[in-house]
């Protein structure tokens, strides 16, 4: 569960240490807050968590860009830190170009969720990618079913007009 | 045909992002499975604290209904004590007989007083009757 949940808040946040922290703060708040809950409301408290854990990252990096514009734009050394580890060879020994074949759809379709507002995004992640049913995607975004149902249908239509031709 | 193409549209997106998950790095892997081992460590660790605050509430509950019972029980003892007898109206000849200390042992005997008094009236009678038969 963690890894899919890891993959949705780092394509909602685009950043893989902010996905790391969101959802390792999740796994501790639904452990000490929910632990007692019967194990079938474990998924949609998860992503209830996860998703007001990403909001609070996009609002924080929201105030972090303005003050940074506020003071001249200069960008800091840390917003692209380079990762030896990251940019070490793939231990599963899977040729680069290989990867870059199998990851070029999801490439894409990151690509065409990030243009997406924020609620069609969370519909899209929640109830196709993670397969939470409409009752359970609803309770994580802290809507009704049918605003869900409304959010993923205009999602849905957005991604495949962008990834036409792509796709 | 708009139905199946929408099918076929979803069911890439889903594939692709399975296959995204096998594509994670080790370095992404660990973090994530320490991740979980706290918060496995958490959960285990507060299930004491989490009665003990489960019995918090009813517990102070019951204490401050206690001591609202015992404040209420008290105050009403007090202010059911019979209050000291005042001197009104009806029992202001009680309260001269309770002040005159030198009154109280005659109205002690009072009874033998009035026994006294109905032995003097029958006494010539029962006289006269003795002197007649004797």
């Amino acid at each position: 569960m963690e890894r899919r949940a890891f993959r949705i808040a780092q394509m909602a946040l685009r950043n893989p240490e902010d996905a790391l922290d969101a959802v390792q703060d999740t796994m501790l708040q639904l452990a000490k807050r929910y632990a007692q809950r019967p194990r079938e409301e474990w998924p949609p408290l998860f992503y209830r968590i996860l998703q007001s854990r990403i909001r609070d990252c996009q609002r924080r990096r929201t105030v972090r860009n303005r003050v940074i514009s506020f003071f001249g734009g200069q960008r800091d050394a840390e917003d692209d830190p380079l990762d030896p580890i990251e940019a070490a060879p793939d231990p599963a020994g899977r040729d680069p170009s290989e990867q870059l074949a199998q990851g070029a759809a999801m490439q894409a379709l990151e690509t065409a969720l990030a243009a997406l507002p924020g609620r069609q995004r969370e519909a899209f992640l929640l109830r196709i990618l993670e397969g939470l049913d409409v009752a359970d995607t609803a309770k994580s975004m802290g809507c009704s079913e049918g605003s869900v149902k409304t959010h993923l249908s205009r999602a849905v239509h957005s991604l495949r007009q962008t990834l036409g031709e792509h796709w | 045909m708009n139905t199946n193409s929408e099918t076929t549209f979803l069911h890439k997106a889903r594939t692709a992002f399975v296959d995204s998950l096998d594509q994670l790095d080790t370095r992404v892997l660990a973090r994530l499975r320490v991740a979980r081992m706290r918060a496995v460590e958490s959960a285990t660790s507060h299930p004491t604290l989490w009665h003990r605050r489960s019995w918090a509430l009813p517990a102070g509950a019951m204490v401050v209904l206690l001591v609202a019972f015992a404040s209420g029980v008290l105050w009403w003892n007090q202010n059911s004590q019979p209050a000291v007898p005042f001197a009104t109206g009806n029992n202001t000849e009680d309260m001269a007989i309770v002040l005159g200390n030198d009154n109280l042992d005659m109205y002690a005997d009072m009874d033998f007083y009035r026994w006294l008094q109905v032995q003097q009236q029958t006494a010539p009678q029962s006289d006269s009757g003795d002197n007649s038969s004797g």
